[in-house]
């Protein structure tokens, strides 16, 4: 068998072993440096992801590694993480993450992503998505001493298996339906199963799923999650985990067929307006800072659930550019949370009042970071917002419902740039209180991630066109 | 590349510039800006010197494929429509840059974002393609919210910061939504305006749609221009941003929402604005005579020139809504000679706030002892808005009044009445509450601006609306080739195609 395309897994795999071997029989406490060579460790594995060649490999069965659409997703993977824990800043390394235990379970989960976008049937997909839940499970209450991170993973616990449950339930309907395990089944055997079952199947299917990408009716977790769990734990969760829901969710939808099925237009659209409308509630009333992200995603999660509903090519490259948008700015936002959050991982808002003068730069690109996810123009959050509208807008000149999540979209960005700029407001304008010194100290491998993820995401809304080809090409590769 | 790139690029290079020059180097940081923004109005001035308007279609294009996939174009050209709004808004962006020597509190973000917002509105002004022409737009959006913050006046500026921006992002995102919507329905998948007139003429759009978009649009980019009645943020917006900020929000970009109908909805959608219009000149009647009454109530002066702002672009609406060249061309005077008559009674009316620390007009009195050069520029900008022949605003209304004569008598009654006596009383109210009478004691130390250099901002504003106020041929002129095809406009129901001689595919 031909290993080299998956030279990343490899690598990743054998670094995370390490990783925990060292955890348990060298040092607790780990040094700047090992966390510095695990980022370097992603990084080769980031570049041979790139460099891998000949489409259609198949390892494992039948299990396709080098399509265009799993291979996004890989390097997509790899990319958060590095980022992910490139924001673990010297606070974290010295008072919260104690033990080399964390990079070693974030690495896991990664080879779990990465394998998910691999995965060709329902058994492999299934077992690498509970690799996943239960990496971050662990990651999300690893502060044992703290009562909210452990709420946090009794939350993060308790839904998870339910999704877990209802995910299975819906694998066992699909296979009683069309007979085999495969997500991309033979066209005749899909043809003989458009039944009932598979219906059933699949939206057992799509609730379960719907507990990763936070969006209604499994999304009540996020908020506690995100604000319980360390920064970078929210952050990988609400970048990479997310992503991976929407890439299991495109995988099935296209794969058993049913994507373009006006039912499940229907169905997304609504799980997506109400999604919407829940989370733009949510969080124009919060006063902690992750909680407000955490509201928010489960509204972004809406926005990318419409580009499903649209069931055409614009609207899925829409959901790859909000991916890639969303990660950037949710990056930048944890990765400042990372450097204010108390001992329980909580940041209020007003915690972040004096940002300006204490760090013009951190600011700066917190801003940057708010006005792209409220979608103002010349941000990547822009064009996201923009390209998922405009599919949906052709979608509503055959079937007039359209103009419905229209309607709730434009209204959900008023409410967002409120909630949004609440964040830029405080943190440019707000007076501290007296005896409050702001602590902040960013350090330099942080300000490479931040200062990149501004000028991605500024790349993203002045020359869209490179995100959008390439979008376009994992969309291809996916519908074909 | 064409000249009319560096009106744009110059302010917005001038602002990454800005990011790498140390934040203790103010003077440095400022007289860049100033020299950027002069040099930026200088050659507007050149293009509208330059523009031949003899010929009717695009001059000074520019036009390149900015995104394949769908069709984005950074193409660039002036007509008449939005020849002499370019040269208000660079000449209006120099003087409120010149304006920001008040700040004195992280004085080099300010000025990014001064220059940032200035770009953005000139190269919104000059884009022919929807997406950059939105989107540039926008770009004054964060900035103005961190300016009235940051650097606002009042009490309430933390609300007015908020109320700003939700109105113009709501406003901004319906205008969107009608936007797609035309990329849609014509058919021409392409961003770009010349393109989309060219597909339109071809195949109209039906008349059901026309009114579902235009009405989008009248409802997005009326928001935008303080429409009664989502006129409420404008007043309190502009009476709590710093001054520069105020001048560049009510002179120039609440143009941009006049522009657009222009440019968008009146040569695109004919038979959509039709059905709209009379709507509209209700609306707009609302905005001069509610405002107008509002604007009476005022006790401070900020106030007042917000709600007297708000009051005149009702007329810049009606000229729209007489759908002909008459009325339509008394809009664009109109908008052109507001930019400048905003700016500068905001421009003074700050400069006097400065010196006297109030801006409530019952504490002030007998101003214009005290400060003869400012005060006789508040009057000039106060008789100006009144609509007194010799200042440019005259030629506007009463172009406007001509225009909406024969459809809509009692409505242009009505508005003469907003116009001459509502307008009179609030103006001359404050000018004898602020400037005459007693100069009370607690006045006494008060000075006047000397240095040329202050001064001449103002005077140049002043120049520019005795200019237009005496000649204004020299504006009409410009666009009355263009305006011609719109002739026979509120007849017919051809959508109009501006012509491009640029046709990079």
């Amino acid at each position: 068998m031909n290993l080299f395309p998956i030279i990343p897994e490899i690598l990743i795999l054998a670094i995370a072993i390490i990783t925990l071997l060292l955890a348990v029989f060298w040092d607790k406490h780990p040094r700047h440096y090992i966390l510095d060579l695990i980022g370097l460790g992603l990084v080769i594995a980031f570049v041979f992801s790139i460099i891998s060649p000949t489409p259609n490999i198949l390892i494992f069965g039948t299990n396709n590694i080098s399509n265009e659409f799993t291979n996004f997703f890989r390097r997509f993977f790899i990319f958060g993480t590095i980022l992910g824990l490139g924001i673990i800043g010297n606070k974290g390394q010295k008072t919260k993450i104690t033990s080399l235990e964390f990079p070693g379970l974030v690495l896991l989960t990664l080879i779990g992503m990465m394998f998910v976008a691999a995965a060709s049937d329902f058994v492999t997909l299934f077992i690498t998505i509970e690799l996943v839940t239960v990496g971050f499970l662990i990651l999300v209450a690893f502060d044992t001493k703290n009562p909210h991170s452990v709420e946090a993973g009794i939350k993060y616990m308790i839904f998870g298996g339910v999704s877990a449950a209802f995910m299975v339930m819906g694998i066992a309907f699909i296979y009683g339906s069309t007979g085999t395990l495969l997500i991309k089944p033979p066209t005749q055997q899909i043809g003989q199963a458009l039944s009932t079952f598979l219906y059933i199947g699949f939206g057992l299917f799509a609730i379960g799923i719907c507990f990763k990408l936070a969006l209604v009716p499994l999304q009540m977790w996020a908020p506690d999650v995100y604000q319980g769990a360390s920064s970078p734990v929210s952050a990988l969760l609400a970048s990479c985990s997310k992503a991976m829901g929407f890439l299991v969710i495109l995988k099935t939808l296209c794969g058993l067929g049913l994507l373009e099925n006006q039912r499940w237009q229907f169905f997304w659209a609504c799980l997506a307006v109400v999604s919407i409308i829940y989370g733009c509630f949510g969080a124009s009333v919060q006063f902690d800072f992750k909680r407000l992200l955490g509201w928010s995603s489960i509204v972004h999660a809406g926005f990318m659930a419409l580009g499903i509903s649209t069931a055409s090519k614009p609207g899925l490259i829409a959901i790859i550019f909000y991916l890639i948008s969303y990660m950037l700015a949710v990056i930048i936002a944890f990765a400042i949370a990372d450097e204010l959050e108390k001992n329980d991982y909580s940041v209020n808002l007003s915690d972040l009042a004096g940002l300006f003068n204490k760090s013009p730069f951190a600011a700066s690109a917190l801003a940057i970071s708010m006005v792209s996810l409220a979608g103002i123009p010349l941000t990547g959050g822009f064009i996201a917002k923009f390209l998922i509208v405009k599919s949906i807008l052709v979608c509503a000149q055959t079937n007039a419902f359209f103009y419905l999540p229209i309607a709730i979209a434009v209204l959900s960005v008023a409410v967002s740039v409120y909630y949004y700029f609440k964040v830029i407001k405080i943190a440019f304008w707000t007076q501290r209180l007296p005896n409050s010194e702001l602590q902040i100290n960013l350090n330099a491998k942080k300000r490479i991630i931040m200062a990149f993820c501004v000028g991605g995401i500024i790349l993203m809304g002045v020359l869209p066109d490179l995100f959008i080809e390439m979008s376009d090409a994992v969309i291809t590769s996916l519908v074909k | 590349m064409s000249l009319l790139l560096y009106i744009f690029l110059i302010p917005l290079a001038t602002a990454l510039v800005l990011v790498f020059i140390p934040s203790k180097q103010q003077k440095l940081i400022r007289s860049l800006s100033v020299f950027a923004t002069l040099v930026s109005s200088i050659i507007s001035i050149i293009l509208f010197l330059t523009f031949d308007y003899s010929t009717s279609g695009l001059q000074f294009e520019f036009n390149r494929v900015w995104i394949p996939s769908l069709d984005i174009r950074l193409h660039f050209g002036v007509d008449g429509l939005n020849l002499g709004l370019i040269l208000m808004g660079s000449i209006v962006g120099f003087v409120a840059v010149s304006q920001a020597r008040h700040v004195n509190y992280k004085e080099k973000t300010f000025y990014i974002l001064l220059l940032l917002i200035i770009g953005g509105i000139l190269g919104a002004f000059a884009s022919l393609d929807m997406f950059f022409m939105y989107a540039l737009h926008e770009l004054a959006l964060v900035p103005s919210f961190l300016m009235i913050g940051i650097w606002g006046r009042g009490p309430r500026r933390t609300f007015a910061a908020f109320q700003i921006t939700i109105y113009l992002t709501v406003g901004a995102f319906i205008a969107l939504v009608g936007l797609l919507l035309l990329y849609v329905k014509s058919g021409a998948s392409s961003f770009d305006l010349i393109k989309i007139g060219s597909a339109i003429s071809q195949n109209m759009i039906n008349k059901p749609d026309q009114i579902t978009i235009s009405g989008l649009l009248l409802l997005g980019f009326g928001i935008l221009v303080s429409l009664w009645p989502f006129h409420s943020w404008a007043p309190l917006g502009y009476a709590s941003a710093p001054v520069p900020t105020a001048m560049l929000h009510a002179g120039v970009i609440k143009k941009f929402g006049l522009y657009a109908l222009l440019r968008i909805v009146l040569t695109l959608l004919p038979e959509g604005i039709a059905y709209w219009a009379n709507y509209l000149i209700l609306l707009a009647l609302g905005n001069i005579l509610y405002c107008g009454w509002v604007a009476m109530q005022q006790k401070e002066l900020d106030k007042l020139l917000g709600f007297s702002s708000v009051a005149h672009m009702g007329f810049a609406f009606i000229g729209i809504a007489t759908l002909n060249p008459v009325g339509i061309s008394g809009s664009l005077i109109i908008m052109i000679a507001h930019g400048f008559l905003a700016a500068l009674a905001f421009g003074v009316s700050g400069s006097i706030q400065e010196k006297v620390g109030t801006g409530i007009m019952s504490d002030l009195g007998g101003l214009l002892k005290k400060m003869p050069f400012l005060g006789t520029a508040l009057i000039i900008a106060m008789i100006a808005g009144c609509g007194m022949p010799g200042f440019a605003n005259f030629p506007g209304e009463l172009l406007v009044f001509f225009g909406g004569w024969k459809a809509h008598q009692w409505i242009i009654v009505a508005a003469v009445w907003g116009a001459l006596v509502i307008g009179a009383i609030y103006m001359f109210r404050a000018v004898r509450s602020v400037l005459h009478g007693q100069t009370p004691d607690r006045f006494s130390n008060i000075s006047d601006i000397t240095s040329w250099k202050h001064r001449a901002p103002f005077a140049l504003l002043i120049f520019m609306l005795i200019l237009f106020g005496i000649f204004p041929y020299q504006l009409t002129n410009k666009f009355k080739n263009q305006l011609e095809t719109i002739a026979d406009f509120s007849k017919g129901n051809k959508a109009i195609i501006t012509k491009s001689n640029d046709l990079t595919p």
